[in-house]
């Protein structure tokens, strides 16, 4: 990919929280395929079942938690991780609703 | 699902309370739509705000397949078929690696379809005609895997009061009336009302379920390790590789689908897209893994079903949770109402990106490029309802299980994900890779599917089918791409830089 602009900082709004694009945070795609390749048994010897955790087999629990990580990861990168348009919307809604009660 | 203790005329009556409601709602969605703007009509004008936003993503990612399909694929695979939980997140994490940069794009040019991206990168050649008629045969096929799920969820429903054909005939005209009347608005305040009855149905289903067991999870799993070890085992290395497989292959197609992509451009504002995106994530927990625990609970009130009369297993634990009393009773109707619902919801978004496609792409660019915006409309809803009269009758003989047809589509739309996920960002992607790769992909897809051959030591053929697509684009956008091709996106910089000559394939 071209990375030319990708490496350049995030050119900072005049306030509010710095521009923020999900597929320039490499942690963040570190971290869900770890999260996702923690959650597939490919690394346990099939067959196994034991030891239960209150009647669930522990690789059962281990999928389950990696995919609440996963979820988790995926909310935050909505929420913080992803920021283009919306201070420019958010000015420009403003600047609508001033006109409006200015008229 | 014959001779369920609540089938007959409760099951007639609330099937038909849910049509009048979408009728209802579709009607007063439609008086703002104006079929005179395409943008109007299929985008509703891009001015979906959170709770329609959320609940269109969610009816039109979730459809009755997700109930009555997945249940069954718990039952029979057991716990591999965690799967379904992942695979469904992974469409959301998915779309992070185009969304925000598309969002950004779609708002600035005026996207209506996601061809357009597609002509707007790489410019009008082979490669967007190749991408529309990938899309209609995606969405096509999703289509009729709704329908043939539509007749059989309302045939079960009823008991077969209502007969197959009747019962898909009658959602479909409510579906094309509220459809036709109301555009993408009507589509997405009705997927409201259905998002809202499949989560209620699959709530009430999980709790009937647990409470026939006792409310003893842990005592149907241990019962199952004794008696179908293999269910509850490690799975084999195969099983585990296919389980990788399908959270790539699934996260990459659904993300790509046309009707995902519009409801990006239909979002209000960035703030209502990455909101609704971010509750998203969180819905599989509450869907899919919900009916996963439907299916294992299956395991021990109806052991030793057959694969074709494991399919009825949403059916078989409705019945007996219907016949514990009257207000489960009632809720299994509520159930039963919400899958249609949501397969009706799932059916009519496919068909509005289907009729957008036609309007936009092939009738408005290459047969009448003149046509005034109300005719593209119009055309584009006429080909819409022809569409659907021929998959009716395709409908008519379902073929094998539910699963195996949703699979199958994914083979073709996930060789789409290229030209959005890489074309977004690489500029020297260039049309005629693009078009050559895409085209390699879908070949070695479909000829594997049709020579029977689904996949190789569990990786599907559409997984290798999209691994020659990338390989093919990459090389040759090296070889033959400049630079600068394609236009810089970046939406951090103030204003984009224009590409000098955007090549065409």
């Amino acid at each position: 990919m071209d990375r030319r602009r990708s490496d350049l900082p995030a050119t900072p709004p005049a306030e509010g929280p710095p521009l923020r694009e999900p597929i320039r945070i490499p942690w963040l795609w570190v971290a869900m395929g770890l999260v996702v390749l923690a959650g597939v048994p490919l690394y346990l010897a099939p067959g196994v079942i034991r030891p239960l955790v209150g009647g669930i087999p522990f690789w059962l629990l281990i999928s389950i938690a990696a995919t609440v990580a996963f979820s988790a990861l995926t909310c935050w990168a909505c929420l913080r991780g992803w920021n283009l348009a919306e201070p420019a919307e958010e000015a420009a809604a403003a600047a609508e609703r001033d006109a409006e009660v200015r008229s | 699902m014959n001779g369920l203790s609540f089938s007959g005329i409760s099951g007639v009556l609330v099937l038909g309370a849910y049509a009048v409601i979408m009728l209802a709602i579709g009607w007063w969605a439609g008086r703002g739509t104006s079929s005179t703007s395409a943008r109007s009509y299929y985008l509703s004008g891009g001015g979906l705000g959170f709770v329609a936003l959320f609940f269109t993503l969610y009816a039109t990612q979730y459809s009755g397949n997700s109930i009555v399909g997945y249940a069954p694929e718990a039952y029979r695979s057991g716990f591999s078929w965690w799967q379904s939980v992942p695979f469904m997140v992974a469409v959301i994490a998915a779309y992070l690696l185009f969304a925000p940069r598309l969002y950004v794009v779609a708002k600035r040019e005026g996207f209506i379809t996601p061809t357009d991206w597609v002509r707007h990168r790489f410019g009008s050649g082979k490669l967007t005609i190749l991408v529309a008629v990938l899309m209609l045969w995606g969405l096509a096929n999703y289509l009729l895997e709704q329908l043939v799920a539509m007749g059989q969820g309302i045939a079960g429903l009823t008991g077969a009061t209502i007969p197959y054909e009747i019962g898909v005939i009658a959602f479909v005209l409510v579906m094309l009336v509220y459809s036709w009347s109301g555009g993408m608005r009507a589509v997405a305040l009705t997927d409201v009302m259905q998002g809202i009855a499949l989560l209620v149905g699959i709530g009430v289903l999980l709790f009937g379920a647990l409470y026939l067991v006792g409310g003893d999870l842990g005592g149907v799993t241990t019962a199952l390790a004794q008696t179908d070890p293999e269910k509850v085992a490690v799975p084999e290395t195969a099983t585990s590789v296919e389980w990788l497989s399908m959270i790539l292959m699934i996260g990459l197609g659904a993300a790509v689908y046309p009707h995902a992509i519009q409801r990006i451009y239909a979002a209000r504002s960035e703030r209502t897209l990455k909101r609704s995106l971010a509750v998203m994530a969180w819905m599989p927990l509450l869907t899919t893994a919900v009916v996963f625990v439907v299916g294992i609970v299956g395991t021990q009130l109806f052991p030793g079903l057959s694969e074709d009369d494991s399919e009825q297993l949403v059916g078989m634990i409705a019945n007996q949770v219907a016949g514990i009393n009257v207000v489960f009773y009632l809720m299994m109707i509520l159930l039963f109402g919400g899958v249609v619902a949501a397969i009706v919801s799932t059916a009519d978004s496919a068909l509005l990106a289907f009729s957008s496609v036609v309007s936009r792409d092939i009738y408005g660019r290459h047969i009448a490029p003149n046509a005034p915006e109300k005719r593209q409309v119009l055309v584009g809803k006429i080909v819409g309802v022809i569409a659907v009269a021929i998959l009716l009758v395709l409908a008519w003989n379902p073929p094998g299980t539910l699963y195996e047809i949703f699979v199958l589509k994914f083979e073709l739309i996930v060789q789409l994900a290229p030209v959005f996920m890489l074309g977004l960002y690489w500029r020297r992607m260039a049309a005629g890779p693009a078009f050559w790769g895409m085209l390699a992909g879908a070949l070695l897809s479909g000829g594997l599917t049709v020579a029977g051959v689904d996949d190789f030591g569990g990786v599907p053929g559409g997984l290798v089918g999209l691994a020659v697509n990338v390989l093919i684009c990459v090389v040759g956008s090296m070889m033959v791409g400049r630079p600068d091709d394609g236009p810089d996106e970046d939406p951090m910089v103030a204003e984009p830089v224009r590409a000098g000559a955007a090549s065409s394939a």
